[in-house]
């Protein structure tokens, strides 16, 4: 794809590939901002090739995803590619980091809470900042069938909420 | 309220959103060509910018427009003032309602004219006639009111009618030559013969209020 459209595409993912690093880096600000250039330079190099028939939104994700195993790998024996998906940071680190308020600490403890499926996708849709389309490129379903699922987790997290 | 949820969950979502100066350096750093767009605004935003200083601009004039007893005739913002009690009066439905903002406007009219006076002792004589046509016509729409609602505007409309005739003597007394004190003459008899008929045939609780309107036209003459 031509390097002139990259300003666009920067601009339009910038934000959400940082939220995704930023909550899988346990909210450690200046490793997200090292990744995310790190991931955008990749990017940029790969750009020209890039197929504009897949997803803009896949195919960044995919670098980030893979970029982050690589980085991780560099410091832990082993790393699972689900565990860097639903990795969620550690809430007393994300409260320092964050400067957090209590009812939003126990909002993150209560995403972390919820099934694996729903945290992630409240994760991915509020927290990350991704539309539900995107969302479906990404997992593999419908945007209609994550609506109903986000209200369920929604109201799941409702629950929990309450019962804190 | 999961919405409060959701608003909850967005602004969680946003505490993690990056500095604006660390995005910025990055794409001067990918992309060093790239020149800064607007400020580094949105497209909307920088729209909008202009939008509002138009609206600023348009509201502060029109109300100073408005509100100004400094805006006389031969002002630019007086076609601005007359347009917006043109308004005032289009926007009013109740009759009664409508009344008392024409009548708040041709007590203005009158403020107006005093200062015209002031200022360039004399003043031309279709003012006088426009106040003199929208005194009577106000004068017979109030007359169509109950009488409960018509207390209040026959009220107002003989005091600014007593201000008119004190107007008509600062006139008069002004320097005007043989001929324009015919003319103002003239053009103010025809008046007060159509004003005073109105008195005439008023019933007497209303012709009270206008009495003394009534005792400065018999004065006059």
């Amino acid at each position: 794809m031509d390097k002139r459209h990259f300003q666009e595409f920067y601009t339009t993912n910038v934000k959400r590939v940082y939220r995704y690093l930023y909550f899988r880096v346990s909210c450690k600000k200046e490793i997200a901002e090292d990744l995310t250039q790190d991931v955008f330079v990749k990017a940029l190099q790969a750009f020209e090739s890039y197929d504009p028939s897949i997803s803009q939104t896949s195919w960044i994700l995919t670098i980030a995803r893979n970029h982050l195993i690589n980085q991780m790998e560099k410091t832990r024996t082993c790393v699972n590619l689900d565990d860097v998906e639903n990795l969620l940071p550690d809430c007393q680190d994300a409260v320092e980091r964050m400067a957090l308020r209590a009812d939003e600490k126990q909002l993150l403890q209560a995403i972390g809470e919820l099934p694996a499926e729903d945290a992630l996708l409240v994760r991915k849709k509020y927290l990350e900042g991704w539309q539900y389309d995107e969302i479906a490129e990404q997992v593999g379903k419908s945007p209609g069938t994550l609506r109903v699922q986000a209200h369920r987790a929604l109201k799941a997290l409702k629950k929990v909420l309450k019962q804190k | 309220m999961e919405w409060l949820l959701k608003r909850k969950l967005t602004k969680l979502g946003h505490k993690a959103d990056p500095d604006k100066a660390f995005t910025d350096r990055l794409e001067l750093l990918l992309m060093p060509g790239a020149k800064a767009k607007g400020f580094g605004l949105p497209a909307w935003k920088l729209a909008a910018v202009p939008a509002l200083a138009l609206i600023l601009v348009v509201g502060t004039t029109g109300t100073y427009a408005y509100a100004s007893t400094d805006v006389l005739p031969g002002n630019p913002l007086y076609a601005v003032k007359k347009g917006l009690e043109k308004v005032e009066e289009k926007t009013t439905v109740k009759p009664q309602t409508k009344l008392l903002v024409q009548i708040k406007h041709l007590e203005r009219r009158l403020q107006e004219d005093k200062v015209l006076l002031n200022r360039n002792k004399k003043l031309p004589q279709a003012r006088l006639k426009d106040f003199q046509v929208q005194l009577r016509s106000l004068m017979d729409q109030a007359g169509k009111l109950p009488e409960k609602q018509r207390m209040t505007l026959d009220h107002q409309l003989a005091k600014i009618a007593s201000g008119y005739y004190t107007l008509q003597t600062d006139v008069t007394n002004a320097g005007l030559d043989a001929k324009e004190r015919l003319e103002v003459d003239r053009l103010l008899d025809s008046s007060d013969k159509d004003i005073e008929s109105r008195i005439n045939s008023m019933d007497a609780s209303r012709k009270s209020e206008f009495k003394a309107v009534e005792e400065r036209i018999r004065a006059k003459k």
